[in-house]
């Protein structure tokens, strides 16, 4: 019994290591800035946050010219996250506050009966980078957004869409789902 | 008319207990969810490149989670796509049923990974995986599907803890229904 739990995890450490090689890597490495604890890095796909009173300031970049997203506290893959999802097209910045209402599948909190609670909308594209900043509060009192608080460590989904997938649908191009503490 | 009381009361009786007896049920942006004790199914056509299918499974276990297209019997000859979360990082294989209870990647087998752009998200009863495939990959060693048709799944879960793609199914169940 104990030689075949010890084959058992060896094949996958194979498995693990072939297959880091093969396909696009299963959880990218996340990298933390010592000097700036409020921002980090996973694959090219950037986020930094600050607290404001009752407001959180989030600033999320991304290899695209397409769509950037980040989802607060799913339940499972997408559902039950509060998801702020954006773009820009032709200077002009577009952000929706979103709801994961499926596990593959996202409405904006207003089509849902809930409210748009993203202000301070501002980003750009430049360089294939698509930069999107904006501010929610830790408590909107929505039920289609999620309470955060500071230092909390919570469950947290980026993703970006593919190159000029300037809208708010569609599968991302990229995807990570990661522990963040706040 | 007594024959058809009793008929009509076991039709019901057997509705009500049958909990797969449900068929798939329409969401939001096309999304299409099937559920059978406990274990979810989620799919939609990928809105943008419109030859892809987004899919999500979910199952009561922190162990890996499998779904599994067309088997021939058993898993034998079915693409199927494994995955677990590990530490919160999903690992995901695109495998194939080499017989009616094995299965091997498809990279081992000579063909290729197809499971594209995945993550996966676990709490402390659940684990989901989701991904992107192509309906037509080109491998020999996975499924052309077609929406619109019907096909036999197979859903299957590891148990507990079992972060692998190697250790027996702690609970399996087939089904079939249109895409």
């Amino acid at each position: 019994m104990k030689g075949k739990s010890g084959f058992a995890s060896f094949a996958v450490m194979v498995t693990a290591l072939v297959f880091g090689c093969g396909s696009e890597a299963a959880g990218d490495e996340i990298v933390q800035d010592e000097n700036s604890p409020n921002s980090i890095a996973v694959s090219n796909y950037s986020l930094s946050w600050s607290f404001e009173d009752a407001s959180i300031e989030i600033v999320v970049s991304a290899p695209t010219t397409g769509w950037v997203a980040i989802g607060f506290e799913p339940s499972s893959a997408m559902k039950d996250a509060n998801i702020i999802i954006g773009y820009v097209q032709d200077g002009e910045v577009f952000v929706r506050d979103d709801w994961g209402d499926g596990h593959i599948s996202h409405s904006a909190d207003t089509d849902l009966g809930g409210t748009s609670d993203v202000t301070g909308v501002s980003g750009s594209e430049a360089d294939g980078i698509t930069e999107i900043t904006f501010t929610i509060p830790l408590d909107s009192g929505d039920e289609y957004d999620r309470i955060l608080v500071e230092g909390n460590t919570c469950k947290v989904i980026l993703a970006y869409g593919p190159d000029d997938a300037d809208n708010f649908q569609g599968y991302h191009a990229w995807v990570e789902t990661i522990q963040l503490e706040l | 008319m007594k024959q058809l009381v009793i008929l009509m009361i076991s039709i019901a009786v057997f509705a009500g207990c049958g909990e797969n007896s449900a068929g798939p049920e329409t969401g939001t942006e096309g999304e299409m969810t099937y559920t059978v004790e406990g274990f979810t199914f989620s799919w939609q056509q990928d809105m943008l490149s419109n030859d892809s299918l987004v899919i999500s499974i979910t199952a009561p276990t922190t162990g890996w989670v499998a779904v599994g297209f067309q088997p021939s019997a058993l898993m034998q000859d079915a693409n199927l796509i494994i995955g677990y979360v590990d530490s919160g990082i999903a690992f995901v294989r695109d495998d194939f049923g080499t017989g009616p209870t094995t299965h091997e990647s498809d990279t081992d087998l000579g063909g290729s990974f197809d499971v594209g752009q995945y993550s996966g998200t676990e709490s402390s009863t659940e684990t989901t995986i989701f991904f992107k495939i192509a309906y037509d990959s080109g491998d020999q060693y996975d499924k052309v599907l077609v929406e619109g048709e019907t096909y036999t799944f197979i859903f299957a879960h590891g148990a507990d803890g079992a972060d692998d793609y190697t250790s027996a199914h702690e609970w399996v169940k087939s089904a079939s229904f249109e895409l």
